[in-house]
C-alpha cells in the first residue's frame, strides 16, 4: 500500500467559456484526511477534482501531490483514484473485469491482481457478485464497483464526486457510515465534493466551502460548522437562526456597524415556562405547534414577528404564548457575505 | 431441387472463385472501411472544433451519392486518364475505392452515434486508472464501441457484397462478383436455375451478415446516457482529428470534385460540351432524353415514396410490439437479397405483370422500406410505454393515440428515412436493370449507358452530376423537417 499524499491546490484559477469556474484557489488536503469541498452547484467543486485528477488543466497556478508538482503530469501518471458521480463503470467488463483494470495497468501479474481485486469487492461488500454484468446492478452496488475499482490499485490520494447523490435516502445513510468506517481503514487521503452538506459534515475532519468558484472558508470540519465566515456559509451549513439585521432589531439587538447578521445557536433560546436562564432577558414569543413526531426538543417559536428555533423540553402538545429566555452573549455578529 | 443445384453451383471452379472473390472484395473493403472510419468516429465524436459541422455535412453526401454516382467519381479521379493522372486499370484498386467511398462516411456516423451515448467519462476513468491515451483506445473505447462498430462491418459487408454497378462499371468484365454474375445469367443468358442458385448461395452470407447486424444494433440500444462534455482539443488529439479531417476530406469530397471537375473538361479546355452531348436529343439508339429521364426517376421516386413510408410505419410497429429477433431481421432482409434476384424474381412471380411498371414501383418499395423502418425503429423504442398508457388513461382510442402521441413524436424520424429511400430509390440501378423497359429509362440507367458506349465517359460523368445535384437537393428538402442528418 502507497503512503497517503498530501494534495495541494496552489492559486489555481480555470476558466469555461470566459467564466471563472475556479478563482485563485488554494487549498490543502492534510495526507490520511477527508477533506469535503462543500458548495452549491455551479460552485466550481467538480472542477477542483478533475484538475486533481489531471483531467483538466488549470489556467493558473500548480497542483501538489506528496510536495511534487504534477500540473503537466496526465492523469495515467498521478495514482490518484477517482470515483465518478455517474459511476463510469465499463459496460463491456463484468464487475471483477472492471476492478482488476486499473491493477493490470500498473503491472500487477493476472492472478495476483485478481486475488486484490477479490479482496477489495469483499472490503465494499460485494463478495459473490464478481462475474455479474454492471447493468445488471442496483445503484447501490454500481456506486460499491465505482469505490472498489479506485481503491483497488491503492492510490495515495481518492477522489470522490457527489459520491451518494444518486443514491435513495435510505441507501445514502447507509453507505455514508460505511464509507466513514472504509476511509478510516484504508489511511488513503480523501477530498470528496458534495453539495449535500449532511454528507459533508458527517465524512470530513477538514471542510472547504466554495461558492462562484472562491474558496469562502477552510479548516477543521468542526471549527467550520461552529463559526462559519459569514451569514450565506452559516445557512448553507444548515446553521439555524441565522438572522438578518433587521430581524436582529426585532429582538433587541443592535450591530456595531451596520447590514451585519446574527448568528444565535439554539442553545442560546430557551423556551423556558418556569424556570428562566440566570441573568438573561425574558421575552414573551409564541410557541408553534411540533409539525413532526420527533424525540428533538426542538420547536419553532415566533417572537416579535420573528421565527426561531429554540430548545424546549415541554410537553409536545403545548402550543401558544410562552416565556423566552435569550443568551446573546452566546451569538455573533457576521457578515452577509453576498457576492 | 434447388439443393442439388446449389451443390452443382458449389462444385464448379469458376462459381466458387466468384464466390471467393467476392467475399475477399467485401471483406477487404469492409476492413479498409473500418480502419479508416472508426478512429475518424472517435475523434469527431469526442473533440470539439471549428468546421465540424461543415465536417459533418460533407459526411452525409456519400448517402446521398448513388453508387453508379460513386463509381463514376471514382472512375473520374483515379481511373484510365482520370484527375490524379494515376491511371488505374479497371479491376480490384479501383471496387476497393468505391467501396471504400461509398461507406466510409456509413461507418463514422453509425459508429459516432453509439459512441456518442457514452460520453468521455469512461475514457476519463481510464484515464485515472493509469491507462494512457493509447491503452485507452484499445481497452475501452474499442470494447465499448464494439456493438456499433459490428453493426457498421455487417452493413458495409452487405453493400459491398451486393453491389453491381461497383462490378459492371469498374471490375472490367474480370472481376464480376457473385451478383455480376447473376445479372448476366439473367439478363444475356436466361440461365434462372444457375442464377437462383448463385442467389441462394449469395442470400446465405447476406442473412448471416443481417443477424450480425440486428443483433450488434439491439445491443446498442442499451447505452447509458451520459451528460455531455466535448472540448477542444490539445496536443496529440490536434494531430490526430488533423489527419482524421484530411483523410476524411480526400475519401468523401474529392472523387465527387473530380467527377465535377472533369464534367466540365474536354480535351483538357473548360467546355460544357459534355453537358451539351447529355442533354442532345436523342438518337436512334437512346429512346429517352435527359428530361425524361428525369420525369421517369421522380416519378418513380414519388411512387415509392407514397407506398413505402406507410409500409416502413406499419412495419416498425409490428416490429416493436412483437420484440422478436426474426421480425428485426425481416425489416432488413430486402437490403441482403440481390436486387437482380428481386427483380427477376418479381417477373417470374408475376408474369402478368412484366411490362407494366408496377413491377418496378414494386421492386423499388422492397427497397425503400427498410430505411423507413429503420429510421422509424429506435425513436419508436425510446418513446416510453407509460406516455402511451397515459394518453389510453386521457381517453385516446388506439387510432386517436397514433395520431396524436406516436405520429407526431415519429414524424422526424421518418422524414429522415423518407429522405434516405428516396436517395436509394433515384440512385437505384440494379432492379431497374432488370425490370426497366428502355421508355422507362432512368438517371442511373442512362449513365450507365453513356459509360458503356465509346466515348461517353464526358456525358456519364455529366449526367452524374446532374443526378447527384438532383438526389442531394430532394435529400436536404425531404431531411430538412427532421434535421437528423444535416
Amino acid at each position: 500500500m502507497s503512503a497517503p499524499l498530501d494534495l495541494l491546490w496552489r492559486g489555481v484559477s480555470r476558466r469555461f467559456a470566459g467564466a471563472w469556474a475556479l478563482d485563485d484557489v488554494t487549498l490543502r488536503a492534510p495526507a490520511g484526511g477527508t477533506l469535503a469541498v462543500l458548495g452549491p452547484s455551479g460552485s466550481g467543486k467538480s472542477t477542483l477534482l478533475r484538475l486533481a485528477a489531471g483531467l483538466e488543466a488549470p489556467d493558473a497556478g500548480s497542483i501538489f501531490l506528496g510536495g511534487t508538482d504534477v500540473t503537466t503530469l496526465p492523469p495515467e501518471r498521478r495514482h490518484v483514484g477517482l470515483v465518478f458521480q455517474d459511476y463510469a463503470l465499463f459496460p463491456h467488463l463484468n464487475v471483477l473485469g472492471n476492478v482488476i483494470y486499473g491493477l493490470r495497468e500498473a503491472g500487477t501479474a493476472r492472478h495476483e491482481a485478481e486475488r486484490t481485486a477479490r479482496a477489495t469487492l469483499d472490503l465494499v461488500g460485494l463478495t459473490g457478485l464478481e462475474k455479474r454484468r454492471v447493468t445488471e446492478l442496483s445503484g447501490g452496488e454500481r456506486q460499491r464497483v465505482a469505490l472498489a475499482r479506485s481503491i483497488a490499485p491503492r492510490p495515495g490520494v481518492l477522489l470522490l464526486d457527489e459520491p451518494l447523490s444518486n443514491l435513495d435516502e435510505v441507501l445514502r445513510g447507509e453507505l455514508r457510515g460505511e464509507l466513514a468506517q472504509l476511509f478510516a481503514r484504508l489511511g488513503v487521503t480523501v477530498t470528496l465534493v458534495t453539495h449535500d452538506r449532511r454528507e459533508a459534515l458527517a465524512l470530513s475532519n477538514h471542510l472547504a466551502v466554495l461558492r462562484g468558484g472562491r474558496l469562502v472558508q477552510s479548516g477543521p470540519t468542526a471549527e467550520v460548522f461552529r463559526e462559519p465566515v459569514d451569514a450565506w456559509t452559516a445557512r448553507f451549513l444548515g446553521r439555524e437562526n441565522v438572522l438578518t439585521s433587521l430581524q436582529a432589531a426585532a429582538l433587541g439587538l443592535v450591530p456595531s456597524s451596520p447590514g451585519l447578521a446574527f448568528l444565535l445557536p439554539v442553545g442560546a433560546v430557551v423556551v423556558a415556562p418556569r424556570a428562566q436562564l440566570a441573568g438573561c432577558p425574558r421575552l414573551t414569543g409564541r410557541l408553534k405547534p411540533q409539525l413532526t413526531f420527533t424525540e428533538d426538543p426542538r420547536r419553532q417559536v415566533e417572537i416579535n414577528g420573528v421565527s426561531l428555533t429554540a430548545t424546549f423540553e415541554g410537553p409536545a402538545e403545548e402550543v401558544g404564548a410562552v416565556q423566552v429566555s435569550l443568551n446573546s452573549r452566546l451569538g455573533r455578529w457576521l457578515p452577509e457575505g453576498a457576492l | 431441387m434447388a439443393a442439388s443445384s446449389l451443390a452443382g453451383v458449389l462444385s464448379d471452379p469458376y462459381y466458387l472463385g466468384r464466390l471467393g472473390w467476392t467475399l475477399a472484395l467485401a471483406a477487404g473493403s469492409t476492413v479498409l472501411t473500418l480502419v479508416l472510419g472508426v478512429p475518424a468516429a472517435v475523434v469527431f465524436d469526442r473533440y470539439d472544433f471549428p468546421g465540424k459541422r461543415l465536417l459533418n455535412i460533407i459526411l452525409t453526401l456519400p448517402f446521398v451519392v448513388p453508387l453508379v454516382v460513386a463509381a463514376t467519381a471514382i472512375l473520374a479521379l483515379l481511373g484510365p486518364g482520370g484527375a490524379l493522372g494515376l491511371n488505374w486499370p479497371l479491376g480490384p484498386g479501383l471496387m476497393l475505392a468505391a467501396n471504400t467511398f461509398y461507406n466510409y462516411a456509413l461507418v463514422v456516423r453509425l459508429t459516432g452515434a453509439f459512441l456518442h451515448g457514452f460520453g468521455p467519462r469512461l475514457e476519463e476513468a481510464a484515464r485515472s486508472l493509469g491507462s494512457n491515451p493509447w491503452r485507452v483506445f484499445w481497452r475501452v473505447t474499442l470494447p465499448t464501441a464494439r456493438p456499433g462498430v459490428l453493426a457498421a462491418a455487417a452493413l458495409v459487408f452487405l453493400y459491398c457484397f451486393t453491389s453491381l454497378s461497383v462490378p459492371l462499371i469498374l471490375g472490367g468484365g474480370r472481376y464480376n462478383t457473385l451478383e455480376a454474375e447473376i445479372y448476366q445469367l439473367i439478363a444475356y443468358r436466361f440461365r434462372l436455375t444457375e442464377a437462383g442458385s448463385l442467389a441462394l448461395m449469395q442470400l446465405l452470407v447476406t442473412l448471416a451478415a443481417v443477424l450480425v447486424y440486428v443483433s450488434a444494433q439491439r445491443r446498442s440500444t442499451s447505452g447509458l446516457d451520459f451528460v455531455e462534455w466535448r472540448r477542444p482539443p490539445r496536443r496529440g488529439g490536434l494531430v490526430w482529428l488533423t489527419v482524421n479531417a484530411l483523410i476524411a476530406l480526400a475519401l468523401t469530397a474529392t472523387p465527387l470534385a473530380a467527377l465535377l471537375l472533369r464534367s466540365l473538361h474536354v480535351g483538357g479546355q473548360w467546355s460544357l460540351a459534355n453537358y451539351a452531348r447529355a442533354f442532345a436529343p436523342p438518337t436512334g439508339l437512346f429512346q429517352v432524353s435527359v428530361s425524361a429521364a428525369l420525369v421517369n426517376t421522380v416519378g418513380f421516386a414519388a411512387l415509392t415514396l407514397a407506398v413505402a413510408v406507410p409500409l416502413g410505419v406499419a412495419l416498425a410497429l409490428a416490429v416493436r410490439s412483437s420484440r422478436s429477433l426474426a421480425m428485426d431481421a425481416l425489416t432488413l432482409l430486402p437490403l441482403g437479397v440481390s436486387s437482380v434476384t428481386i427483380g427477376a424474381g418479381l417477373i417470374i412471380a408475376y408474369p402478368a405483370l412484366r411490362a407494366s411498371s408496377a413491377i418496378l414501383i414494386g421492386a423499388y418499395v422492397l427497397a425503400a422500406t427498410p430505411f423507413v423502418a429503420r429510421a422509424a425503429l429506435p425513436t419508436l423504442r425510446s418513446i416510453p410505454r407509460s406516455q402511451l398508457e397515459a394518453a389510453r388513461m386521457l381517453g385516446s382510442s388506439p387510432g386517436q393515440l397514433f395520431w396524436r402521441v406516436t405520429w407526431p413524436l415519429l414524424r422526424p424520424a421518418v422524414a429522415a428515412g423518407a429522405a434516405l429511400a428516396f436517395a436509394s430509390v433515384a440512385g437505384e440501378f440494379s432492379s431497374t436493370l432488370v425490370l426497366a423497359r428502355p421508355e422507362w429509362t432512368t438517371l442511373t440507367l442512362l449513365v450507365y449507358d453513356y459509360l458503356g458506349r465509346p466515348g461517353g465517359l464526358g456525358a456519364a460523368e455529366a449526367l452524374s452530376v446532374i443526378l447527384l445535384t438532383f438526389t442531394g437537393a430532394c435529400f436536404w428538402l425531404l431531411d430538412r423537417g427532421g434535421g437528423r442528418f444535416g
